[in-house]
């Protein structure tokens, strides 16, 4: 497979962003090192599909589109009725997993990790950060850790996850990465924003 | 602004939502060469005080049709199904009629 080229190597600069210097509120760095597959399935088979999935990757599988299913490395999210993503670490075996479970018609299995630019956004402004653009509360009792949200920010489709307390994925499609990445740092600037090197 | 609760996602901004036609207009038979009727589906609607059914998607959520009927004098959304379902959707429709 072809190196993965980051969208957004163009305009990522660590060190810090803005006039600010007291101590960085958030820290913004790109979660390079990840990949993204999507299994997609039918309404009639799709709950003997997740019990199939359960198997094979020996974890629940999520509800509803408000909460993900995270087990180390690897989290889970149901994106439509009958549509996952199951994000890992780019050097996990999703694939082959997948090939070798012979799912046949019941799913369609698509490797999107190159579609999909992930950014991290943690600290304690974190979430005021995001709301600067997102519609959608952050509020701890609202959207606690593993909660995630298809939403839009400043008119770019994108998925938040609420991965710690303050800590937030942010995937977003590689079209829209690098006006993201300027939307986002214009918006830290007031916050005391750290940019560090990828993950 | 308008709050849509999508079946699926839960409640949420007009913005994630695009607006996908009037859901009470029924379209003829595609063999049906009647002029008039076809023009009556394609570009007569009504403009009801009060309930009126209508298409959304929620496009930049879980990408899903709804059928949602609001009220075009308060704005209230008051009920969305999953457009996938026409006989919940025609029966909603049925009883918002009566």
């Amino acid at each position: 497979m072809p190196e993965q080229r980051s969208a957004l190597a163009s305009v990522y600069k660590p060190g810090r962003v803005g006039v600010y210097d007291g101590p960085a509120q958030v820290v913004l760095f790109e979660r390079a090192n990840r990949t993204l597959v999507q299994v997609s399935g039918w309404p009639g088979s799709f709950r003997e599909l997740c019990r199939k999935l359960e198997t094979l990757l020996a974890c629940r599988m999520p509800e509803d589109g408000l909460k993900a299913i995270s087990q180390g490395q690897r989290s889970i999210f149901r994106v439509g009725p009958e549509r996952l993503w199951v994000a890992g670490p780019s050097d996990d075996d999703l694939l082959m997993r997948f090939d070798g479970a012979a799912l046949g018609e019941e799913a369609v299995v698509t490797e999107i990790g190159h579609s999909r630019t992930i950014v991290r956004a943690a600290g304690a402004e974190a979430r005021t950060l995001l709301n600067r653009g997102l519609p959608i509360d952050l509020d701890f009792t609202a959207f606690p850790v593993d909660a995630f949200a298809q939403s839009v920010i400043h008119h770019m489709p994108v998925l938040v996850h609420r991965v710690g307390d303050s800590d937030f994925d942010v995937y977003v499609a590689r079209d829209y990465a690098v006006s993201f990445w300027e939307w986002l740092t214009g918006a830290a600037r007031s916050l005391g924003c750290q940019i560090s090197g990828p993950e | 602004m308008l709050r849509i609760t999508c079946p699926f996602c839960g409640e949420r901004d007009q913005v994630e939502f695009a607006y996908g036609g009037d859901a009470a207009s029924v379209f003829p038979d595609l063999a049906d060469a009647d002029l008039d009727r076809w023009t009556d589906a394609v570009f007569m609607r009504d403009n009801p005080r009060g309930d009126h059914r209508e298409f959304w998607q929620h496009q930049h959520g879980c990408r899903q049709w709804l059928y949602v009927v609001r009220d075009t004098v308060t704005h209230e959304i008051k009920s969305t199904l999953p457009a996938r379902e026409p006989r919940r959707a025609a029966a909603t429709h049925e009883g918002r009629k009566g």
